[in-house]
């Protein structure tokens, strides 16, 4: 961790430099607050790293049955079947046209297609779905789109929107 | 029996003294065994071809890396093992423990081997990777359920086995160990909008089995270990266990 005020500190009188541990002090306080805060924020990307990570990037566009077992990150175009055990993430470059399935998945882009998600289903500010969806547990930022029939808390076949 | 091939490097004359040790101290560990000399009259393919038909069971190629490339075209047809002595500066070196070809002796003496898989295009083997610069419109197709096809002007194609260790530039190699080909395309930045600004584009990471490249009105030319071309379409997949390379203690596998 750097404290860039830690060098106040250096030179001047005894009072300034009291007055100047204690900001520094504070600043420390601070600044292990926010470093505790990004790590937090900061864990769900260590674990996505350990894992094989599939990325479809832009530029590129993707046709037929894409099926994989580990991670799943989509920017570009994909027409037919999408298709993980791992958890996915349809990012807001991404324009997907097909069906969906994953076990947790981040849907910032569109969707045309039946999501199905076994574990949480994100849904973002820029996130669009225009299809069926069924999930266990359902997430939907403010602007989302979702046309669709929405079934929820799949595992239980409970709740049907 | 142990097959010496010499690459025509090794007979420089600033390897003469090197080249005296190496033999002295291969006959000092009792590994000695056939030398054959390579010269452009004589064929690598060859040469190994009639060393092994002759009971060798272990080829030591003494040179650069493509030599060491070439020769595992043909080895990798056979069930012998293979080592290397580099001469010169070396990438594979490094990569098999053997950065230092007397080095390299006392791995051929201690004969720890690593199977390797090798990748094959069509007919041809490579151990490193596969680099290509597609033009749009190329498919690309994977474990014949899926395709890519590539919509910027340029895009990288990079194709990994072991993944990037020829052709330098970056100090840390990457290494894949996964017995699947490693596809990597990145899109080339391309100007877009009034103001022209450049805009880069993410690159598409999968790891595969079989791949075809295949253009429908061009022919992409694909670069094998940085030595061998060949042209559209290409069909790619991996042997599993091809070869059995000896490698030393300092290894990066």
């Amino acid at each position: 961790m750097i404290y860039p005020y830690g060098d106040i500190v250096s030179g001047g009188n005894g009072v300034d430099n009291a007055l100047a541990l204690r900001y520094t002090d504070t600043y420390r306080s601070l600044f292990i607050l926010i470093g505790t805060m990004a790590k937090m924020f900061n864990s769900k990307e260590e674990i996505v790293g350990t894992q094989p990570t599939t990325v479809i990037g832009d530029g590129v566009r993707v046709e037929g049955k894409c099926i994989g077992t580990g991670h799943l990150t989509v920017r570009g175009e994909v027409v037919g079947t999408l298709k993980t055990s791992d958890d996915m993430i349809i990012e807001s470059s991404a324009k997907v046209e097909a069906d969906v399935e994953a076990n947790n998945l981040t849907v910032a882009g569109e969707i045309r297609g039946n999501v199905h998600c076994h574990g949480q289903l994100q849904l973002m500010t820029s996130g669009k779905i225009f299809g069926d969806v069924t999930t266990n547990i359902l997430s939907v930022e403010t602007g989302a789109v979702l046309k669709g029939q929405c079934t929820t808390g799949a595992q239980n076949n409970e709740g049907t929107a | 029996m142990f097959f010496y091939l010499y690459d025509a490097v090794v007979l420089d004359k600033k390897y003469a003294t090197l080249l005296d040790r190496i033999e002295s101290r291969v006959i000092e560990l009792g590994i000695n065994g056939r030398i054959e000399r390579l010269t452009p009259l004589r064929n690598i393919k060859e040469l190994i071809d009639r060393g092994i038909k002759n009971g060798a069971h272990t080829i030591v190629v003494l040179g650069t890396d493509q030599t060491f490339l070439r020769a595992l075209q043909v080895t990798a047809q056979y069930d012998v093992a293979v080592g290397f002595l580099p001469f010169g500066s070396s990438a594979l070196g490094p990569l098999f423990g053997v950065s230092d070809p007397m080095d390299g002796c006392n791995a051929l003496s201690r004969r720890i081997t690593k199977q390797l898989a090798l990748g094959k295009a069509n007919q041809t083997y490579f151990l490193t990777e596969v680099t290509a610069e597609l033009p749009r419109g190329t498919k690309i197709t994977c474990d014949g359920q899926w395709s890519i096809t590539t919509q910027t002007d340029t895009t990288t194609l990079a194709l990994g086995n072991i993944g990037h260790i020829l052709g330098g530039g970056i100090e840390t190699p990457t290494i894949y160990d996964t017995h699947q080909l490693h596809l990597l395309l990145q899109p080339h930045s391309q100007p877009t909008g009034f103001l022209r600004k450049q805009v880069q584009n993410h690159a598409t990471s999968v790891r595969v089995n079989k791949v075809t490249v295949e253009h429908p009105d061009v022919t992409v030319p694909i670069l094998l270990d940085q030595t061998t071309v060949l042209k559209t379409p290409v069909s790619f997949s991996l042997k599993a266990k091809a070869i059995k390379v000896i490698v030393g203690k300092q290894r990066l596998l």
